[in-house]
């Protein structure tokens, strides 16, 4: 059984990141994925930089706080931590949707889920906890955009043509013609499904969230175990609650 | 020796950290004039790496402005020692502000500094208070006091101030973790909460000792 990480990883491996920049995120993303302490002999085979570039950085983000020394290795710092709770947007949008979030919950009883882009995933900033345990992660997990509720409901709704085009990159022809015409059917119905794709025995439905000008910024989602969720009468209440989330952030 | 390349990194790091301290606490967002003012850059320099942090969310761009971007909040989530203390204190927090009324806050200590790791608001409370993520003097506030007094041995970690109390929070060892406070308290009201508060205190301190050392 793949763990939940596995499971959201890319399936092709990044080659080593070129400018100090990049290098940096590939560091902080790879110790935020080992989810606690790794050592720098492991962050400098899972990044693919060589171990003497890793130590340097390392030791600079340790002094800058972004990393903090353990007994076997490192680990993220504070910095990270109290940049974090600055994040506007997360923190805007987590306002207004609160109440949206408990109250489809209370009425349809499943786990709901609020979701933001990045790059070909989709990141989970909020999550109410429904008939459907919490997964591993709550906050701050990541899920593939082309295959989830969020993730379609997102790309349906982008503006930018580039982000869709990334995220069909490695689908072939016949598979990217059908993923368009499904993104045709979600921006119908304002709507996004996922039948046990992302997640085998969950099936999930997501709505977009737009901003005030009409700009998608994410999703709201509903999940639950498959065969048991009434879609026909959740539908409808995931898409009225993007709606009034819309509203309340054009009003905030 | 110093190379280039490290000389590179350590610059870059500089501009990056610059960028990103230069916002604040305000839902504002800033400009790129804004921003390179406050990060103390040329703007051609913040405008080259607000396209590179934008482009991997360690920025977030909305028509004009930019904001720390959710990437940011992704890692910021999973720092552990701040995670692993808020899944242990937010109910014991909750419920210290239900029983006094009044905000509470925890902090915890990183050298001279503390952070703050989560607040539970007083509901009829209008001031304005120190938010999670702040970063502070430890001197500077009651809640620092309180885990130094702790670390000297002065008191059995309490400290009260002009209108507020804290209560160091001890770990394993026996050395002050963290620390909770109670604000909006005179001299009187602190007195009658000092001991619900070191209670309070005493529990979170039970519930870290029995978790996992983070």
């Amino acid at each position: 059984m793949m763990s939940l990480d596995e499971w959201n990883s890319p399936m092709v491996k990044p080659q080593a990141p070129d400018s100090v920049l990049d290098r940096i995120i590939s560091i902080l993303d790879t110790v935020k994925r080992a989810g606690g302490t790794i050592s720098v002999t492991e962050l400098a085979a899972r990044t693919g930089l060589p171990k003497s570039s890793a130590s340097r950085l390392v030791a600079d983000l340790t002094a800058q706080r972004y990393l903090r020394r353990t007994d076997d290795g490192v680990t993220l710092g504070l910095r990270l931590f109290e940049l974090g709770a600055r994040a506007s947007l997360p923190r805007r949008f987590l306002a207004a949707a609160a109440p949206v979030m408990r109250n489809l919950r209370d009425t349809t009883g499943e786990r709901v889920g609020l979701w933001v882009h990045q790059g070909t995933e989709m990141i989970s900033i909020a999550a109410v906890a429904g008939r459907l345990p919490m997964l591993p992660t709550s906050a701050g997990m990541r899920s593939p955009a082309l295959t989830t509720a969020s993730g379609k409901a997102y790309l349906a709704f982008c503006a930018d043509r580039g982000i869709v085009d990334r995220v069909t990159a490695s689908l072939g022809h016949d598979v990217a013609h059908d993923f368009e015409d499904e993104l045709a059917r979600v921006r119908a119905t304002v709507l996004a499904t996922d039948r046990g794709v992302s997640y085998p025995g969950i099936v999930a439905v997501a709505s977009p969230v737009l901003s005030a000008g009409s700009v998608v910024i994410g999703a709201i989602s509903i999940a639950g175990p498959n065969g048991a969720i009434d879609l026909e009468r959740v539908a409808p209440l995931v898409r009225s609650a993007s709606t009034t989330l819309a509203h309340r952030l054009a009003a905030a | 020796m110093r190379t280039a390349e490290w000389t590179d990194t350590v610059s870059v790091l500089d501009r990056l950290t610059a960028v990103l301290e230069a916002f604040d606490r305000s839902d504002e967002g800033l400009g790129v004039s804004e921003l390179a003012r406050r990060a103390n850059l040329p703007k051609s320099t913040v405008s080259r790496i607000a396209t590179q942090l934008v482009d991997q969310r360690l920025l977030d761009r909305e028509g004009a402005k930019l904001f720390l971007g959710v990437r940011l909040f992704e890692l910021g989530q999973t720092v552990e020692q701040p995670r692993h203390l808020r899944r242990l204190a937010l109910p014991v927090i909750d419920d210290l502000r239900n029983m006094t009324g009044r905000t509470v806050h925890l902090a915890m200590l990183e050298q001279d500094h503390i952070v703050i790791v989560a607040v539970a608001r007083a509901l009829h409370s209008s001031l304005p208070t120190a938010r999670v993520g702040d970063r502070l003097p430890a001197v500077g506030t009651i809640l620092g006091r309180a885990m130094r007094a702790a670390q000297e041995h002065a008191t059995d970690g309490c400290e009260t101030g002009d209108d507020d109390i804290a209560c160091a929070v001890f770990g394993h060892g026996g050395a002050p973790v963290a620390a909770i406070s109670l604000s909006g308290v005179d001299a009187a009201e602190a007195a009658r909460v000092h001991g619900t508060l070191r209670a309070a205190a005493m529990t979170l301190g039970r519930r870290l000792k029995a978790g996992r050392t983070p």
